[in-house]
């Protein structure tokens, strides 16, 4: 029997060898350039994987097939076009992970181009390491205040969302134009709470209107009723929610079943997906508004096009906000490349920082890295549709207040 | 048990695989490097776990609390300390938050022990988050990164000191209370094993190199706030690596652990979209078709045949 001993530690060293023969094989980069190659270490598992399908991963895939259908990008310096090929690695919602999968995506795949991850902080951990390598880096799921301390650390990001600052002086217009006269406001615990409340509640502090209430709530809690019933017993005519698609969902349901209908309701993320509107019904979210918004009546050419190209390849509607600028950016890089003639990201990169850019989301022109024009800052369900309502200028209706009681239910 | 078969085949294979390891930098292309830094720290963090839960039978799912709290010291103190002095602090305060976890919950075991361990990893994760959010006025926090070489050097040397560790208390007369002390602990108490003491030690030591692996590995995370420095995943990861592996052989947590993630690696970059499924697959047949593991398996012809408990 000491032989088994023995065999056992020889299989072990055998498993071994053969998983660092397999580690170092690299698929090698083809002799002659027939593609353009672009990763995306994005969460296709775990906690992560919905809003990144629906906000990124359907948006750039509709682009490579739309690409690839015109016969691929031309790039000057090949003389010819080049098909796209998308090279997906899942980062398992982790972002220890994700930073690895980038990492090899750009030293084993080596890739051409890259994509961004879901969500700020995974962009913000991936960022400066894709900027290293000298990758540029479109984040269209990027939303936050803490960019300016990012665009030193990693200046190969740009940032195609709208952002906190920006918002949250519209919303702020929005509720002295329709005439609020008290708030609540309300935030998950997490950076994207933090710094929008951050921002919205100074601004309001200095209007006429009063802030009843400015309190968070943990990620990921599952009952919310207590918080609002708190909320009702201030009274307040606009409740602002600067909640994640979880919390939106429970927040609106627990709102429903404790009968609470305030004047104006507002949500942060995930009051915007088509899947809200469904599973709620059009009725029941008629007049809620949220954070962001873009829908297929922007003045942006192509914006109606995407629309129906998504509902034909996806068989639902795409979400109404930061979904659009992730078929932005492709678009962007689609033209930087065609402007530059190359795939030098060095090139690219000056080209993307000068230029502006006709996409579905209009004209883009990035200042300092972010994108200072994004169509719509609030958005607010209208009979099916997701309308623009602040700011003023960029409205696609009217906003409707107060907003409309809950349906009577059957 | 093994051992005097062939220690010296054992010693020159170990010896052999370090020499080997230790020079990757050179010669490896950097995204095996990559690989090895990210097994390294798996499988620290399974043979630490093992050090106390192996013996004991206690299942611990509090790694994440000292891994994460090994990630703090490295983003609060990375930029002020040198590196192995980081790596060292992070460690101690695992050590530190271990010995107040061990006295805590001295008078649990079993289910009670694991239920216990995870809701604390919680709780520490939403205090971080609590504090940041209304102490620190924010939520993430940049880490000083670092090169690829360096990361891999500090792993390599924190996996072979907590391998040398499990390896020597496993043969000690520690090692023999632990268990004692997991099949019945008022038999250990009688025989005269001061339980409380060695149940704080040990799960104190363990803790020790969970901190470090998380303080080394902070650079890698780039940016990390709290839900990804205490992600609740990496507390079920090292349960299921030893179990993977076997956690009655030495090298069981280390294959465990090296196997598993270079099949998610794998999985996750050539087969993105069938990653948990084909995993899970993998889970089930291990559980139900090798109940000692990959260790079981491989060396131990003469303790069972298949299903032969």
């Amino acid at each position: 029997m000491k032989k088994d001993v023995s065999k056992g530690f020889v299989n072990v060293v055998f498993i071994v060898l053969g998983m660092l023969t397999f580690l170092t094989m690299t698929v090698g980069p083809a002799a002659a350039k027939d593609k353009i190659r672009i990763g995306c270490a994005i969460a296709l598992s775990g906690m992560n994987a919905v809003p990144a399908r629906v906000s990124q991963v359907t948006e750039y895939k509709l682009w490579a097939e739309q690409t690839n259908a015109k016969g691929g990008v031309y790039v000057k310096k090949y003389g010819k076009k080049l098909a796209v090929e998308l090279v997906f690695y899942d980062d398992n919602s982790n972002i220890e992970t994700c930073t690895k999968m980038v990492e090899k995506l750009i030293v084993q795949e080596k890739v051409d181009l890259m994509l961004p991850p879901w969500g700020t902080a995974f962009n913000f951990a991936v960022a400066p390491l894709v900027s290293k390598y000298g990758y540029i880096m479109i984040g269209s799921t990027v939303s936050s205040a803490k960019w300016k301390e990012l665009s030193v650390k990693a200046p190969y990001l740009f940032i195609i969302l709208n952002q906190p600052q920006k918002q949250g002086k519209a919303v702020t217009e929005l509720l002295q134009d329709v005439g609020v006269k008290s708030v609540a406001i309300v935030y998950v615990a997490d950076l994207f709470g933090l710094e929008h409340s951050g921002v919205v509640a100074p601004l309001i502090g200095q209007t006429s209107i009063e802030i009843a209430m400015l309190k968070s709530y943990p990620l990921g809690a599952d009952d919310l009723s207590p918080l609002i019933k708190r909320i009702m017993a201030k009274k307040v005519d606009a409740v602002l929610a600067y909640s994640y698609p979880d919390s939106t969902f429970l927040l609106t349901k627990q709102m429903i079943a404790l009968n609470y209908s305030p004047n104006l309701l507002f949500f942060g993320v995930g009051q915007h997906y088509p899947d809200y509107r469904e599973s709620f019904g059009s009725k029941t979210v008629e007049g809620i508004m949220g954070l962001g918004a873009w829908n297929p009546k922007v003045p942006a050419s192509g914006a109606r096009d995407f629309f129906n190209a998504y509902v034909k390849r996806w068989g639902k509607e795409p979400p109404r906000w930061g979904e659009a600028s992730s078929f932005a950016a492709c678009q962007i890089m689609e033209q930087a490349i065609l402007k530059a003639g190359t795939l030098d990201q060095k090139k690219l990169r000056q080209v993307i920082a000068s230029e502006t850019f006709p996409t579905v989301i209009g004209q883009v022109k990035f200042v300092e890295g972010t994108n200072p024009n994004y169509p719509g800052d609030v958005g607010q369900w209208q009979s099916g549709e997701y309308e623009i309502v602040a700011p003023k200028i960029k409205r696609t209706a009217e906003p409707i207040y107060p907003k409309p009681k809950w349906p009577s239910r059957k | 048990m093994e051992g005097k078969h062939s220690p010296v085949n054992k010693l020159f294979f170990i010896c052999f695989a370090w020499l080997v390891a230790a020079t990757l930098p050179f010669y490896s292309p950097a995204y095996v490097l990559l690989s090895i830094t990210s097994i390294l720290m798996y499988v620290t963090l399974t043979v630490s776990w093992t050090i106390f839960c192996g013996p004991t039978g206690y299942i611990s799912l509090a790694t994440a609390t000292f891994f994460g709290i090994g990630i703090y010291c490295a983003a609060l103190l990375g930029s002020s300390l040198p590196a192995p002095a980081v790596v060292l602090c992070g460690g101690l305060a695992g050590l530190a938050f271990g010995v107040l976890v061990g006295l805590i919950c001295l008078r649990l075991s079993g289910f009670y022990f694991a239920v216990f361990t995870f809701g604390l990893s919680e709780l520490v994760r939403h205090s971080v988050l609590w504090w940041e959010h209304n102490v620190s006025g924010t939520v993430g926090r940049w880490v000083t990164g670092t090169s690829i070489t360096q990361a891999f050097y500090s792993l390599l040397v924190i996996a072979s000191l907590s391998i040398l560790a499990a390896y020597l208390i496993r043969r000690s007369i520690y090692g023999m209370a632990l268990k004692a002390i997991g099949e019945s602990e008022e038999a250990a108490e009688h025989a005269g094993i001061n339980v409380v003491v060695y149940r704080i030690a040990f799960f104190a030591i363990s803790s020790f190199f969970m901190g470090m692996a998380g303080a080394a590995m902070a650079a890698k995370f780039t940016y990390i706030d709290p839900n990804s420095a205490f992600n609740p995943l990496i507390s079920f990861t090292p349960v299921l690596m030893s179990l993977f592996g076997g956690i009655e052989r030495d090298y069981g947590p280390i294959l465990g652990a090296f196997i598993l993630t270079f099949i998610s690696e794998v999985l996750l970059s050539r087969f993105p979209y069938f990653y948990t499924l084909i995993y899970g697959i993998i889970f089930v047949v291990v559980i139900l078709f090798m109940p000692r593991g990959l260790a079981g398996l491989l060396g131990s012809g003469h303790q069972h045949k298949f299903m032969d408990h």
